[in-house]
């Protein structure tokens, strides 16, 4: 596998163009370069660990099936994160239209499978340690009261870090619309915000 | 340049001029705005706001459920999926079986073989 670690995208994509499926080992290359920031748009996207699994094993199955087909007109990351992002939508539209589950149990038995680590910062007192770890909870509680539009492009810029070109390419959208759908969402976070972790503001 | 006194010419400067991204003289132009609008000036602060909020998202490393890649592999390799990416036609056949019997060959004659799949 470390040979196939060092070629670039378009080389990986050209192997499994040329072995599937006979030889699976350039498509795995492709997978494991992208499987974490796949999980991580599902992750936010979906809300919890066991759906973001489900529909990034959706992704990557979607990326098999028509690797053949890809013609390279975008570049590999452009496309796998364009499907990562329409299989996430298709995924929550599905959900609205069939009866919402009400399973705090279930979410939290899988937070417990799948733990969501904070990463380590300057030894803080386990005080600002559980303070954070509740600020983080309640913007992510926040996030997914946007509508999905707005929680996929907040996510794609402030919480991915995306350049606005890229997500206007992952989109298929104009890089003006890009702004203006950033600058809108990022507003309807903060009142969203303002409205469920009223704590957390700055008290005037 | 002149001043932009329209709100919605002046607002798609507003998202990178909360990231940073703007030049100098974009800049001022956003400040010479909302230096005179004070309902821009208040819907520039909530999104550098929320930019700063969202931005604590990036602390937490969400980490790929242990086996993700097996488990896809496996899917992948035991259902219908692998045959699903032949392609059928004459050329097609031809191109799979010549592919076929290179990876033979590759097998009889190379140390390593070219089938050969171990779950990540």
């Amino acid at each position: 596998m470390s040979s196939f670690a060092e070629l670039s995208d378009a080389a990986l994509v050209r192997r499994c163009q040329e072995t599937l499926p006979y030889d699976a080992r350039p498509f795995e290359a492709l997978v494991k370069r992208y499987r974490e920031q796949v999980f991580a748009i599902a992750y936010r996207m979906m809300g919890e660990a066991q759906e973001a699994e489900d529909q990034t094993q959706e992704v990557f199955i979607k990326v098999y099936r028509s690797i053949k087909r890809f013609r390279g007109e975008a570049a590999f990351s452009t496309w796998i994160y364009r499907i990562a992002v329409n299989t996430c939508l298709d995924a929550l539209s599905k959900q609205q239209r069939r009866p919402q589950r009400v399973e705090a149990d279930i979410a939290e038995a899988e937070e417990a499978q799948y733990p969501i680590r904070t990463a380590a910062r300057a030894e803080p007192t386990p005080e600002q340690a559980a303070l954070r770890r509740e600020l983080i909870e309640c913007i992510r509680d926040t996030m997914m009261a946007l509508r999905d539009r707005e929680r996929l492009i907040l996510t794609l810029r402030d919480v991915q870090g995306m350049e606005y070109r890229q997500i206007a390419d992952v989109l298929n959208v104009r890089i003006g619309a890009v702004k203006m759908r950033i600058h809108r969402a990022r507003l309807a976070f903060q009142q969203a915000f303002a409205r469920m972790c009223r704590e957390y503001l700055p008290t005037s | 340049m002149a001043i932009i006194k329209n709100c919605k010419k002046i607002e798609p400067y507003f998202a990178p001029f909360v990231d940073g991204l703007l030049e100098e003289e974009e800049t001022q132009l956003v400040q010479e705005h909302v230096e005179a609008c004070p309902d821009c000036l208040a819907r520039l602060a909530l999104s550098r706001q929320a930019r700063l909020l969202l931005l604590r998202l990036q602390e937490e490393d969400i980490v790929l459920p242990e086996g993700f890649q097996a488990r896809l592999m496996q899917r992948i390799m035991t259902g219908d999926l692998a045959t699903d990416v032949l392609d059928l036609s004459w050329q097609g056949l031809v191109t799979t079986l010549l592919q076929l019997l290179e990876v033979i060959f590759g097998m009889l004659l190379g140390p390593q073989p070219a089938t050969a799949w171990q779950p990540a």
